[in-house]
């Protein structure tokens, strides 16, 4: 039966020039989890906006969205809050009260439902989600990952039958973002909950959903099973959405092959094996020697919070050279945001030496660190405007380093046009999306012509494009010098565009090598593309990688 | 009975209201060195161990400038003890100062025993019962000052790291921190927003919201309350009717003894050490249980 249908519907944003949603028209069954994907921008959140009453934004609509046969503007106001849930990406804005029981209660408390019940509910769902742990904690202690579960729970005490979820995982580390997936996907293998979840990271989700829509400029292009987008991007092997896709579906799709499409790292290495051999099985090793300058050196620092706190980080040494980009791994917790926080003088270790530039960090005084020499963009870069749109903000920093008004605009506009934001200038930073406000802040940053440059987390909340977009910028400048140093979580990113990575745990850094080295030698804490190929291929760590070693053992054209 | 930390807010809303009451409108030496003492008792049984000296000895002082700078100002009173710049010093005076101290002094403990047992839960609670909009509004405050917090800590040190604080003129300095607290107010307002669309989503705003607690009121509540209640009537009636009064000015006058005063005597006595006896019964109780583990 259908649970959700969406019926010519089309959306234009007050003074907007062009629509926002054009013409939609898709149907979701009772039971289904669909996967709505689209670069940034593309209206994915317009949309599940729509489909919730409550959260329709201010604007012109045209078509309707039917709730069970009724159309979602003439159901009863308590039948629209209770049946049709609603998560949003930022974990924080979400929660409403300070306590966790009562977040859990907020929405059966709306609905004005008795003590006892509110009571037995609540129990219920906090057994079954394992959260009684923390079930008298306030809400600002809890992490990221506990704060949007509670989100999820306390939408669930209402029993609804369709969640709409708006990138929940965004701003989450990838054990949570994992946690928090396995959880909806449990919600709607065990309840026969319909989801609809927009989402960047594709990797794990697609395989497990019953449908897949794709989103284009406001334009729905593809409603569809997940196994047959490979003819999809077939037909349109242009797409930037391409990139999104899990490695195997892209491997599948760069070889030009027929047949069903792989989803999973295991039927990717499936397809691998079946259809290639390995004569061949590695690429000539391409040899990195870095550059004899140091930008960076750590000398066996250690660092604690406090005077009775363990070590966070442990007589740890590491060095960055000139031009490199160095991205730091590592899971939660084993210190690499402290790591950066030292690197930028924010944190002062309590034994070992920081070098900048062969200079100790102690000697640059009166911030003539941050003049010219070092830049951090913090996890969420939105911190780094204060000003109320981007030039002026850009204008006001150049104030500080002294410029005049004509130098200062010039290099506003030189550094705006080579980061593609030079359209942007107007807009108020809260205003751009998470890609555009990532380019906003390295404009910030890059400013003031630094030449080591700290990234936090550059990849959080932002779509494949903005990634892909990052690498090239972050390529640019090391090829100019600049030393980049990162810390991730992000795999994917760290292979593609490291010159060396390291592996932080345990409060020292375990392992330092080039990407090939690193993610080959590596057996679960790499790549999709290295655990497809392993035992198979030596070092195909990259989509790209494997494409290229599968058409040198291509048994007779590109496939058998 | 149970420890008052365990009780129903609503009574142990009504004991401290009852015990401040008392202690902060009646002037009798006996009932404020009870409430003292009683406090005191209670507060040190249950704070952790670690700041007493140093706060015993604040307090000290604090009582010492209480009671010494009442008869410096004030020259009321029929018996001078000497004369200073030919001002009288009184023995009224300077009895009245004690009496003051002692009575500031009870009265701090039992705010810092009430800040221990009224937890922001509780306190909440009580809210809850007079206005619930109110308690949704001070329940999300409360969430968002740690928000807000962390929040300024980011932006502050962000702001550090891209030298805009490392400007030696004092107004740019001035200028920036104003920044960085426009920006945090922006990003407020913008969460504020999604926290709005959040309850909204959730049905905030539908007729006949209620309201949840995770107290109970039980049999050991009812009985508490109705003690507290007997005891706390006894001694307001008594300190209403003036059976325990004592005036300072200008001669000390005490009130002649009567069934009435001896007996709030006592039930302020009761009310006051309740909770401290209560503590001691139950550690008493636990190292009976361990002793027959």
């Amino acid at each position: 039966m259908e649970i959700l249908q969406v019926k010519n519907l089309s959306f234009r944003y007050p003074e907007a020039q062009t629509k926002a949603l054009k013409n939609i028209n898709f149907s979701v069954s009772e039971g289904d989890f669909c996967l709505l994907c689209g670069e940034s921008g593309c209206g994915k959140s317009t949309l599940l906006e729509l489909l919730k009453r409550e959260l329709q934004p201010f604007g012109e609509r045209q078509g309707e969205v039917l709730y069970q046969g009724i159309s979602t503007d003439k159901l009863p106001a308590d039948k629209s809050a209770s049946d049709i849930g609603f998560v949003l990406q930022n974990p924080d804005a979400q929660i409403v009260t300070d306590k966790v029981w009562h977040e859990l209660a907020f929405s059966l408390e709306n609905l004005g439902y008795e003590q006892s019940i509110i009571h037995r509910r609540v129990a219920e769902m906090a057994s079954y989600f394992g959260i009684e742990s923390w079930f008298r904690q306030s809400t600002a202690t809890l992490s990221g990952g506990q704060k949007q579960l509670l989100n999820l729970v306390s939408i669930m005490a209402l029993n609804p039958r369709v969640l709409l979820l708006d990138e929940p995982t965004a701003q989450l580390d990838p054990i949570a973002a994992s946690d928090f997936l396995s959880t909806l996907r449990k919600l709607n293998r065990d309840f026969g909950i319909t989801v609809i979840l927009a989402e960047h990271r594709l990797e794990e989700v697609l395989p497990n959903s019953d449908k897949v829509l794709i989103m284009d400029k406001g334009q729905l292009i593809y409603n569809n099973y997940p196994k047959n987008i490979a003819d999809f991007f077939s037909r349109n092997p242009d797409h930037p959405m391409l990139f999104a896709m899990p490695s195997s579906m892209r491997i599948f799709t760069a070889l030009n092959s027929l047949g069903e499409c792989p989803l999973t790292v295991r039927d990717g290495r499936k397809f691998i094996t079946e259809n290639f051999a390995n004569n061949t099985d590695a690429l000539p090793a391409t040899s990195y020697t870095p550059s004899k300058d140091k930008a960076v050196e750590l000398k066996d620092i250690c660092f604690r919070y406090e005077k009775n706190s363990p070590d966070v980080l442990r007589a740890l040494s590491l060095c960055a050279y000139k031009g490199e980009h160095l991205c730091i791994l590592g899971g939660n917790g084993t210190g690499k945001t402290t790591l950066l926080n030292i690197v930028a003088g924010l944190r002062k270790p309590y034994h070992g030496k920081v070098l900048i530039q062969n200079k100790n960090i102690k000697d640059y005084k009166s911030g003539s660190l941050y003049k010219d020499t070092l830049a951090m963009m913090p996890q969420n870069p939105e911190i780094l405007f204060t000003e109320n749109s981007l030039e002026e903000d850009l204008q006001a920093c150049c104030k500080t380093m002294n410029l005049t008004k004509e130098d200062s605009s010039a290099k506003i506009k030189e550094i705006a046009e080579k980061l593609g934001i030079d359209k942007l200038l107007h807009m108020h930073p809260c205003d751009l999306s998470g890609g555009e406000l990532q380019k906003a802040a390295l404009a910030k940053l890059l400013l003031r012509s630094p030449q080591v440059l700290l990234l936090d987390e550059p990849t959080k909340g932002i779509d494949s494009h903005g990634k892909k977009n990052l690498i090239r910028i972050l390529k640019t400048l090391t090829e100019k010098g600049i030393t980049v140093i990162t810390v991730t979580h992000d795999v994917e990113f760290a292979a593609e565009s490291a010159t060396r990575c390291a592996l932080v745990f345990d409060a020292e850094v375990v392992s330092v090598d080039t990407p090939k080295n690193f993610f080959s030698q590596n057996s679960f804490y790499t790549t999709a593309t290295s655990r497809m190929t392993r035992g198979f291929y030596k070092n195909a760590v990259l989509p790209e990688d494997a494409v290229a070693l599968c058409r040198l053992n291509s048994k007779g054209g590109e496939q058998k | 009975m149970i420890k008052l930390s365990e009780l129903h807010p609503i009574v142990a809303g009504v004991y401290f209201l009852s015990v401040l009451l008392t202690a902060m409108f009646s002037s009798h030496p006996a009932l404020l060195l009870t409430a003292l003492v009683g406090g005191m008792a209670f507060f040190f049984k249950t704070a952790p161990r670690t700041s007493h000296t140093k706060e015993l000895c604040f307090y000290f002082l604090l009582f010492l400038l209480v009671s010494l700078s009442n008869p410096l100002f004030s020259h009321r009173g029929v018996t001078p003890l000497f004369y200073l710049n030919n001002n009288p010093i009184t023995l009224e005076a300077f009895l009245c100062g004690i009496g003051l101290g002692v009575m500031i002094l009870a009265v701090i403990f039992w705010f810092k025993c009430l800040s221990a047992v009224m937890t922001e839960d509780k306190i909440l609670w009580i809210f809850a019962k007079i206005s619930p909009k109110l308690a949704l509004l001070l329940s999300s405050s409360l969430r968002f000052i740690p928000m807000l917090k962390t929040r300024s800590e980011k932006i502050r040190e962000a702001q550090k790291a891209l030298g805009s604080f490392s400007a030696d003129n004092w107004l740019t300095k001035l200028r920036l921190t104003l920044c960085v607290y426009s920006a945090l107010i922006t990003w407020a307002l913008e969460s504020a927003v999604e926290t709005g669309a959040s309850m909204k989503a959730r049905g905030y705003g539908l007729k006949g919201r209620t309201n949840y607690s995770l107290y109970r009121f039980r049999l050991a509540d009812a009985f508490a309350l109705a003690m507290i209640a007997v005891l706390s009537i006894v001694t307001l009636s008594a300190v209403a009717s003036g059976a325990l009064s004592f005036e300072y000015y200008p001669a000390v006058t005490i009130s002649a003894q009567s069934l009435h005063g001896t007996l709030a005597l006592i039930s302020f006595g009761a009310l006051c050490f309740l909770p401290f006896i209560l503590e001691v019964k139950e550690d008493l109780k636990w190292k009976f249980y361990r002793s027959r583990i």
